[in-house]
């Protein structure tokens, strides 16, 4: 089974948003903390990102919809957001929160609107990046875990005999969602996103 | 990343016992995400961390609040440095910083200001008010580390 050209591709993801401009240098910063005393960090920081960015989205969103918007209060809560984004290396939330302080200091309701739209875009693709990423982090840590000769499970050869038998997508597909959600109880999410990923990056394993 | 150090030295001579040689650093800050990074930063560093998400609650904490007097607790006896953010909602970092030197207990004890904005005026203000160390954020480790090297400083 071809591990070593599934965990190449997603180091190939990930490299990637580096690329794209959705991480920069501070998410590599965040990577190089995570250790065996912290196995979980880069996961449970970009965690308190989401909910911490969802609920200044949501303080946003009913800010500008005062009649009499606080202006001040608008700036307050972009500049949490930028802090926050930028702590975790979202580049891009980070990038979108200057014009939109600068749309608050000439108290322009409607462009401070659309640097809003702007935000909760970029704010949404960045999340669900990151999720995939880490999603895909766990398969490969468990499939990755198949390939060592010490673990004999019918897993593993379930999983080998799914992702070869994704030469033929349909059949193959099948093998891979029940495997997937039975015997290792992966969310729906998360089996979608294998599958498309595999499909994505044209992972030729005949 | 830019560090603004002060150029006098600090002695901290409390003369108390420490525990553990592990210097305790309280953190403030009120953003999550951030508070959770320095934290984690502090504690790669071998420093126990106390975090509070603001100037009132670090105050409470070190037992300089308005409200306490001395004999409330005698945390403060044990924090080996403070790092506050500046922006905070409330009490500023700044005016945290104040009061810190204000107080006969704590006035010794170095106060590290993070920013995320690089303002000559505001960096000049604290320094001049008696700041350790005036650091950018996003932190990094090597911020840390060379921070963990000022406080055992300090501490000798």
């Amino acid at each position: 089974m071809e591990v070593g050209q599934l965990q190449r591709s997603f180091v190939e993801y990930m490299a990637s948003l580096f690329r794209e401009g959705f991480l920069d240098a501070q998410f590599s910063q965040l990577q190089q903390l995570q250790d065996d005393s912290n196995p979980d960090f880069v996961v449970e920081v970009v965690s308190l990102f989401f909910e911490d960015s969802e609920r200044l989205l949501n303080d946003l969103t009913m800010a500008l919809d005062q009649p009499n918007v606080d202006f001040k209060q608008v700036d307050a809560h972009v500049h949490q957001l930028k802090g926050s984004s930028s702590s975790v290396g979202a580049q891009r939330v980070k990038n979108c929160c200057v014009p939109f302080r600068n749309c608050c200091e000439e108290q322009n309701t409607e462009t401070c609107l659309r640097c809003l739209q702007q935000i909760k875009q970029e704010y949404l693709l960045v999340k669900n990046k990151l999720q995939t990423l880490f999603e895909l982090a766990f398969f490969l840590a468990t499939v990755g875990a198949a390939d060592c000769s010490c673990w004999r499970s019918n897993s593993h050869g379930a999983i080998t005999q799914c992702l070869t038998g994704l030469a033929s997508p349909s059949e193959g597909k099948c093998l891979l969602n029940s495997v997937c959600r039975e015997e290792f109880s992966f969310s729906d999410f998360l089996v979608d996103h294998i599958i498309n990923f595999i499909h994505q990056i044209g992972l030729c394993l005949l | 990343m830019e560090m603004f150090a002060n150029s006098s030295s600090i002695s901290k001579g409390m003369g108390e016992v420490v525990a553990s040689d592990e210097p305790h650093v309280l953190a403030v800050d009120d953003n999550l995400v951030d508070r959770k990074l320095v934290e984690i930063l502090l504690k790669k560093s071998s420093c126990k961390v106390t975090t509070a998400e603001d100037g009132l609650r670090a105050l409470e904490y070190l037992g300089l609040a308005a409200h306490q007097d001395s004999s409330t607790n005698n945390n403060g006896s044990k924090v080996n440095m403070i790092i506050t953010d500046y922006c905070m909602p409330g009490m500023t970092g700044y005016e945290l910083l104040k009061k810190i030197k204000e107080s006969s207990m704590m006035k010794d004890v170095p106060v590290v200001i993070m920013s995320s904005e690089n303002i000559p005026t505001r960096i000049n203000q604290c320094m001049e008010e008696g700041a350790q160390i005036f650091m950018l954020k996003p932190l990094k480790h090597s911020d840390v580390e060379r921070l963990r090297c000022q406080i055992m400083q300090c501490r000798g």
